[in-house]
């Protein structure tokens, strides 16, 4: 019996069919799962189809939501501040089953949430932080909390500084609330002083001359004594995450990089330039701090000074050496502190926006926001005092927190870390700069600032 | 009712069992690809949501942007010293190690490990052994020389990053060359060396030609790797010092992930495919000319 082969032209129609069969179907797949997880257009309409307050369902909802919480950081302290958090919630909810935490490295935290943004599937809340938040709030796809804050009895939004709560306005609409305020302390190596005979930063802050200038000259005097190898180091990171720190010095030189309003490069101001040329002079020419690529670290025990965030004391809890604290020192514009305030928010297009919204709102009342206070201070003015400290196991005396804590949250005049709507590309450009002509050994810092400008002025007028 | 002639059941049957692996290809391979390539006629940022088509506006914005071509010569320079290294310094390895011995095995397997460590711990090892005060600037100080300044010197940086990565994959090609050297018939060098042929005129006129076909694939290998590199940047230098370590899919990175702006990030990455695409495809033209395929 002789069989026919088909031809070459019905082979292909088989093929073919099969190919097409294969994206229908994957084409329903997905299909299906965008109709499942579609997230309602506004707050309003969620609030409408899931709350359970404000349902007009007969029939009690079941409690069967489950609330996905990005974060950075969540161990210990900061574990159990949050694992509080969630039992109360879940105790005050009849929706939320379960908040499930989903915890990001800090180095590919945005990278991972925006990927979900981009997939339209973000977590209901997530942190932020303080130097990209811009971009973030002015997306439109944040939840506003304000009516979700007024759902809140004794939640007191006053209690927040207006310049806390600038950065997550958009328009009328809060859409984030700063959870963190953290402020820096300048650590210092009591061993190392006395090794190399010189007053340590409090001796000189009781004569009235604990500057910028002073500590770079005992920073300097440290190394050449050989009891340090490096006199003082900004702990936050130079050169990476990069110039963004240098705000620990700009703030009290009343240096800028740009204007508030993010319109104008303020980096080759006289001001910026002083600032900038000392911490320069400080690496290159008297090699007391860290030059770029080095790694270093104050717990080390060779380096003289550091100034790094309250919750570096729990680096130095069993080290093998005497150290001490006091504030980061004066410049010409006196005692400016820098802080950063991170912050958390519900997005929209989550599948829960609203039970979001609530949780976010719950995790900063004032008795919540008192349990965070053992990791980083409070934005809240309430609980930025001795009393609030104390009642956690800082790592500091109540003098050291007396000393130097309570001035950075109590300051008249403090600068919040730098945030711009074009913050990723501002900050791309300028570290590129700053790498290329500022961290290296002929710089000439003027006309690099000038450099810095010349890149990010496209950026300033978006 | 026709009756299926038994070609056509058997066609139906392949195209069958071959469907799970096509529907993978359409689902997982070819869809982003079409998505990619689409993307790149659209400005998308992803934290907005916008999504405008500008059809080539992301290619004309590439061809006017001098940073993108700085970046293309920075993968081409990757490249040009990731791939001639690797490619000679495995088959080196392989021809000094290709006999039976306990010290040439045990060298095998040095060389061969860092293949197997995890490129992060490999990576985060070499950031510490290159900083400025590490144990390789402690070594040329002790020889008396100045320390470089490895991660951070303009030429220096992408000869750091070269370097390790190249420590890192040479293991892999000399273990692809210790395979192909033993498809070389003994009997042929044995008849080149009775003919007077020197062991490098031997290996220069009888193995080279015969291990052509390997040498072939690792090169279409290791350069389509080359182009894929990306982890061993993030964790070293981050692209850095300015941009001077920033290869395309580095790059491709920065633009979608860190500056949003995921359509001209796609548009990039169909102009690093197309190179990749259009690179492979001449090697294998060229392969006719001087890959000996026996017979």
């Amino acid at each position: 019996m002789s069989v026919k082969a088909p031809s070459v032209s019905k082979r292909y129609r088989i093929v073919g069919l099969v190919a097409i069969l294969s994206l229908i179907l994957a084409a329903c797949a997905s299909e299906e799962e965008t109709t499942t997880t579609a997230a309602p257009e506004s707050v309003e309409e969620a609030t409408t189809t899931t709350a359970a307050p404000v349902t007009t369902t007969t029939e009690p909802l079941p409690r069967d939501v489950t609330i996905s919480f990005q974060n950075w950081y969540f161990q210990a302290t900061m574990k159990e501040a949050y694992d509080q958090y969630i039992a109360s919630f879940l105790a005050q909810n009849d929706r939320v089953i379960e908040v499930a935490v989903e915890t990001q490295p800090y180095p590919r935290y945005h990278d991972v949430l925006n990927v979900k943004l981009t997939a339209n599937q973000p977590p209901e809340v997530s942190w932020i932080n303080a130097s990209v938040g811009p971009q973030y709030v002015t997306s439109g796809r944040l939840v506003n909390l304000l009516p979700y804050i007024e759902q809140v009895e004794g939640f007191n939004l006053d209690d927040f500084p207006e310049d806390a709560l600038r950065p997550w306005m958009h328009g009328d609409e809060l859409v984030a609330l700063p959870f963190t305020n953290a402020n820096n302390v300048l650590y210092f190596n009591t061993e190392i002083f006395a090794a190399a005979g010189i007053p340590i930063p409090l001796e000189l802050q009781e004569q009235g001359n604990w500057t910028w200038e002073s500590l770079k000259d005992i920073a300097k005097q440290l190394v050449d004594s050989g009891a340090a190898e490096y006199g003082f180091y900004f702990n936050n990171g130079l050169y990476t995450p990069g110039w963004r720190n240098l705000i620990e010095i700009y703030a009290p030189y009343g240096a800028r990089p740009w204007s508030l309003d993010g319109k104008q490069c303020l980096f080759d101001s006289p001001e910026t330039i002083e600032a900038t040329q000392l911490v320069w002079d400080m690496v290159f020419v008297d090699a007391a701090h860290p030059g770029p690529s080095v790694a270093a670290d104050f717990a080390a025990g060779n380096i003289g000074m550091t100034l790094a965030r309250q919750n570096y004391v729990g680096r130095l809890r069993e080290v093998p050496f005497g150290w001490d604290v006091t504030v980061a020192p004066d410049g010409p514009a006196g005692y400016v502190p820098s802080l950063a305030q991170n912050g958390i928010v519900a997005w929209k297009d989550s599948e829960n926006p609203d039970l979001g919204a609530q949780f976010v709102v719950h995790t900063l009342t004032p008795e919540n926001a008192a349990i965070f206070s053992i990791n980083t201070p409070s934005p809240r003015r309430s609980l930025q005092n001795l009393e609030t400290l104390t009642q956690f196991p800082t790592g500091f005396t109540d003098e050291q927190l007396e000393r130097a804590v309570i001035p950075s949250l109590q300051a008249e005049s403090f600068e919040l870390e730098y945030y711009h709507p074009q913050y990723a590309a501002v900050d791309r450009e300028a570290k590129v700069v700053f790498d290329r002509q500022v961290w290296v050994e002929d710089a000439n810092v003027p006309e690099a600032m000038a450099a810095v400008c010349s890149n990010i002025d496209p950026l300033m007028t978006r | 009712m026709k009756l299926m002639t038994l070609r056509q059941r058997e066609a139906i049957a392949g195209v069958l069992f071959v469907s799970p692996q096509l529907l993978g290809f359409f689902v997982f391979v070819l869809g982003p690809l079409v998505a990619v390539l689409t993307f790149g006629l659209f400005r998308w940022n992803i934290i907005f949501g916008e999504l405008d088509f500008i059809g080539l506006s992301n290619y004309r914005q590439m061809l006017g942007d001098p940073e993108v071509w700085e970046v293309a010569v920075t993968t081409v320079l990757f490249g040009s010293g990731f791939v001639p290294l690797t490619v000679l310094g495995g088959l080196g390895l392989a021809v000094a190690l290709n006999r039976q011995t306990k010290v040439s095995i045990a060298l095998r397997a040095a060389y061969f490990m860092p293949v197997v460590i995890s490129l992060a711990a490999w990576t985060i090892v070499w950031r510490l052994i290159l900083q400025p005060n590490g144990p390789l600037n402690a070594l040329l100080e002790l020889a008396g020389a100045s320390p470089i300044p490895w991660l951070r010197g303009p030429t220096f940086a992408l000869v750091s990053v070269i370097a390790v990565q190249v420590l890192k994959t040479l293991g892999y090609s000399m273990v692809l060359f210790l395979a192909a050297l033993q498809t070389v018939p003994s009997e042929l060098v044995e008849a080149a060396r009775v003919d007077g042929a020197s062991p490098i005129k031997s290996f220069r006129y009888v193995t080279v030609p015969l291990i052509a076909p390997f040498t072939f694939m690792v090169t279409v290998l290791l350069t389509i790797a080359s182009f894929k590199t990306f982890a061993l940047i993030h964790l070293l230098t981050m692209g850095g010092p300015g941009i001077e370590t920033t290869v395309m899919s580095y790059y491709i990175y920065v633009q979608g992930l860190q500056l949003f702006d995921m359509g001209y990030a796609s548009a990039l990455a169909t102009v690093l495919f197309s190179a990749v695409l259009a690179l492979t495809v001449i090697q294998f033209v060229l392969r006719r000319r001087w890959v000996f395929e026996g017979g």
